[in-house]
């Protein structure tokens, strides 16, 4: 796998993309633990920089997309279009689900951040789909 | 969609990875399209199709129940 991931620039800048986001997410994840949590900032500063854990996370559907309009194996393509598909389908299932189950029945309540997180799990999901039902995981996940 | 691929390949001793550097495709692909479990777009057809020297008709075969239907 990682050799053919050093032929490949779209695997590289999708690597590097993952790396950019995972280190602004944890420095603003950091940031507001210290500047709101402890430090008791407020206001629209509090806001922006609260918000920016969730941009950051967020960057991941674009730096996957970007993957997919990237890449020039059209099979490969195929691949990440089927993970992406299996990955939104049992994230927005599971939110949708979970809001019924806290509206109708005594079950803890989910931050929301999870959502996106339990897309981020899918993807693998959708690799294992993809190994089963096509025979090749390709060559990302 | 049938395909004669694999039998074209084997005729001209190729790996699958052989085939796959000259389409400039993974391995995985050239694997899928053998196997049926995934048909190529019209441009890596007719890639395929040059690369073998062939007519595209000569490599990929229309279902027996395709052509009963018509």
């Amino acid at each position: 796998m990682f050799a053919r991931m050093r032929k490949k620039p779209e695997l590289k800048r999708y690597l590097l993309r993952i790396a950019l986001a995972m280190v602004i997410y944890l420095g603003s994840l950091y940031a507001s633990e210290v500047l709101i949590e402890d430090g008791g900032m407020t206001g629209w500063p509090a806001f922006v920089l609260a918000a920016l854990p969730g941009l950051a996370f967020a960057a991941i559907f674009w730096i996957f997309t970007r993957l997919i309009i990237e890449e020039r194996d059209e099979f490969q393509r195929l691949l990440y279009v089927r993970q992406m598909m299996v990955a939104t389908g049992l994230a927005l299932t599971s939110a949708a689900v979970w809001g019924f189950w806290e509206t109708y029945l005594p079950v803890g309540h989910v931050e929301a951040y999870w959502w996106p997180t339990i897309w981020c799990f899918g993807l693998g999901a959708g690799a294992i789909f993809n190994k089963i039902t096509m025979g090749t995981a390709g060559e990302c996940m | 969609m049938k395909n004669r691929l694999r039998v074209l390949r084997a005729e001209r001793e190729w790996s699958q990875q052989d085939l796959a550097d000259q389409l400039d495709v993974s391995r995985q692909s050239v694997n899928a399209i053998e196997t049926g479990k995934y048909d190529p777009s019209l441009p890596l057809a007719f890639k395929i199709a040059d690369v073998f020297g062939l007519a595209i008709e000569q490599i990929f075969l229309r279902d027996v129940a395709e052509e009963a239907a018509e």
